[in-house]
């Protein structure tokens, strides 16, 4: 182990090791900060291109790119209220009003940080479980799925906070878009109204993007002006920000240690993907902070939650990938093709024989997102600048970016269509106050739900039971009602304490 | 006098047809898969008919709001105190979605290699009166940078559903089945 350790790092050392984390680090941000492309689209263009490099040369490369996508996707998300990349939407919430308000630099360093101890953070839960996966991995089947989902619908409540009857209408509408398209289980389409489009439901990147982008720009070039204004602007110690946006993180140890821990429990169970782990973190984080009602509104701590849990599901996601070959993302799954281009076959066999390369990724993510902190931390100030640009001379090039972004993915027109429908539909529920929080919650974790509650009725021929006597799945299904009980049962408490 | 009638009335209408569409439809679904439309469907049209209510009857609205907020809101506060946002007029609104959706419509019938440049420059001089030379300059530069990037990264430019006029520039995209 220690041996396979050394070797990755000494590798480290190299120039072309070191050139490979720059550029892949730089591949990400730039990939993850035009909107609607992100780390899969990254990863599968430069896929090929590693064919004949060494591998562990080419493991640096992918590395660097998986790592610093999310920090290029907090940049739009943090400055224009448009998410780089779909996780990214979480970090939407807190940080455009923190960006309103003239802190863009201080969010961006806040994210920057953040993304840098996720990482670390995501490595070092990696390194120490590499021993224990198996256990962790094969425990967790469709009713611990269902029971973990579960939880994060429930989060739709505490979401909507200030405006709930809307807020779970809002929750309740992306639960029904979601279930739009075929079901792999009983070959049946669902509201597709006839469309050949809709067969494979409606497109996460496309909706996500258009729905917080496209809605973003209609409010933005509609209302003119800047998102600060030059008056408070040159009040404004940019330079100063990013040192506090440092010690802002660095402050809350538990916060991010919290953080890091969802991101890369979910980052460990094949299947769930990043924007889970971001709005679980981010909902866990509103519930246990002492002021809940700053979040929404420009708290440094969604910001920490959101991008460290983010970060930290990379490690996390490794694991599955290496031990069994079970992708825990998306790209995750394009890993697992760079790993059979390069004849390696993941499984045990990789575990015992090539754990050097296991380990250089390990590293290549953590160095990496040095690199991409460095850049974030170097560049704020100047990046920070943007919310000082009038609104109007942006609002055209993000929507151009928003056009060919949403397009390259499938290299689909229609999918261009659709975001701009979705930014619509996304301005009229802002305008009439449906927080898109719980859209977005609703359609990412609805069809997750449904299909890991079918799954667990086909194991167990229709019986309830499945959810409640399988261990874990107790546990979890505990702290969900525990979750929505104990507001509950602290409300009838304060009520009778207001009589007495 | 706030009207009864406007369009969050309208929208809210629109969103309860939407969901009783849904559950008419998935009548005619397996009975495993309409368990999660029905439950979602029939909570949500329940709510969105609360809504439309608390128009006519507001204290039926305001009452559940407060019993939802006592339970898992945290206070009331927190929406007092929200920054009045800035709600742009309608008028100015419809220009933004135009724009969008004009934009939208030439780049689908000529492609992403004329309309870009084309929109750019024009939004940029009428709506941000950017100088005319900038803009244009702008416009061809994000263009250009673009398409370079997709040609980079092997991906087919959109060149328009219309017949092909200029090879691999103007026209002859193949249109997917919608």
């Amino acid at each position: 182990m220690f041996e396979s350790m050394a070797l990755a790092a000494t590798r480290l050392a190299e120039p072309g090791a070191i050139a490979m984390l720059l550029l892949g680090a730089m591949i990400g941000i730039v990939f993850g900060a035009l909107p609607g492309l992100g780390s899969i689209v990254a990863l599968s263009i430069v896929l090929p291109f590693t064919f004949g490099m060494d591998p562990i040369l080419a493991m640096y490369l992918l590395a660097g790119i998986m790592s610093s996508v999310t920090f290029g996707g907090s940049v739009p998300a943090i400055l224009l209220n448009t998410p780089g990349t779909p996780p990214n939407a979480a970090t939407c919430f807190d940080g455009y009003p923190m960006a309103q308000r003239g802190e863009g630099a201080r969010a961006v360093s806040v994210s920057a940080t953040s993304c840098f101890v996720g990482s670390l953070a995501g490595a070092v839960v990696t390194i120490a479980l590499l021993p224990v996966i198996k256990p962790i991995v094969f425990s967790f089947g469709p009713p611990e799925f269902f029971w973990l989902v579960m939880f994060g619908l429930v989060m739709i409540a505490f979401a909507s906070r200030a405006n709930m009857v809307k807020g779970l209408v809002g929750g309740g509408i992306g639960i029904m878009l979601s279930q739009v398209g075929y079901s792999e289980i009983f070959g049946t389409y669902r509201f597709t109204l006839g469309s050949d489009y809709l067969w494979d439901g409606i497109p996460l990147v496309p909706f996500v993007v258009g729905l917080f982008a496209v809605s973003e720009l209609i409010s933005y070039s509609a209302r003119g002006g800047q998102t600060v204004s030059a008056g408070e602007a040159a009040k404004i110690n940019w330079g100063g920000q990013v040192l506090v946006g440092i010690r802002d993180v660095l402050s809350r140890p538990w916060q991010w240690i919290r953080a890091s821990a969802i991101g890369a429990g979910i980052g460990i169970i094949p299947g769930l993907g990043g924007g889970v782990a971001a709005f679980m973190s981010y909902f866990v984080g509103m519930q246990r902070t002492k002021e809940p009602e700053l979040y929404g509104k420009g708290s440094v701590e969604g910001i920490i939650a959101a991008e460290t849990a983010n970060d930290a599901k990379e490690g996390g996601a490794l694991l599955p990938t290496v031990a069994f070959g079970l992708p825990g993302s998306p790209d995750m799954a394009i890993l697992l093709g760079a790993f059979i281009l390069h004849g390696l076959e993941p499984g045990p066999l990789m575990l015992r024989d090539h754990m050097d390369l296991i380990y250089a990724l390990l590293f290549g993510i953590v160095i990496s997102q040095v690199f991409t902190s460095g850049i974030g931390l170097v560049t704020t100030p100047l990046l920070a600048r943007l919310s000082v640009l009038p609104s109007r001379w942006i609002a055209p090039f993000v929507l151009i970016l928003v056009f060919v972004g949403t397009y390259m993915v499938r290299a689909n027109i229609f999918d261009v269509f659709m975001a701009v429908f979705a930014g619509i539909f996304g301005y009229l529920l802002r305008r009439y106050g449906f927080p898109l929080i719980t859209v977005v919650i609703g359609y990412i974790l609805g069809p997750l739900a449904e299909k890991s509650y079918i799954q667990s009725m086909q194991i167990s021929d229709d019986s309830l039971m499945i959810f409640i006597t399988e261990p874990i799945s107790a546990i979890l299904m505990f702290g969900t009602v525990f979750t929505l009980a104990v507001p509950v049962f602290a409300a009838i408490r304060n009520k009778r304490r207001a009589k007495a | 006098m706030k009207r009864k009638i406007d369009g969050e009335f309208i929208f809210t209408a629109a969103l309860g047809l939407f969901v009783l569409a849904c559950l008419v439809e998935t009548g005619n679904l397996p009975p495993t898969l309409q368990i999660a439309s029905y439950l979602a469907g029939f909570i949500t049209l329940a709510l969105i008919v609360l809504l439309a209510a608390g128009r006519f009857r507001p204290e039926l609205l305001r009452w559940t709001e407060t019993a939802l907020q006592d339970l898992w809101g945290g206070s009331n506060k927190d929406a007092a105190t929200l920054p009045p946002e800035e709600v742009p007029p309608w008028p100015a609104i419809a220009k933004s979605m135009s724009y969008a959706v004009g934009f939208l419509g030439f780049s689908f019938l000529l492609g992403f290699v004329l309309v870009p440049p084309i929109f750019l420059s024009l939004y940029l001089i009428v709506e941000a009166r950017v100088p005319a030379r900038w803009a244009i300059l702008s416009g061809v530069l994000a263009t250009g940078l673009l398409m370079t990037g997709m040609h980079m990264v092997h991906i087919d430019v959109w060149v328009g559903a219309i017949p092909e006029i200029i090879p691999g520039l103007l026209g002859g995209s193949i249109i997917p089945p919608i």
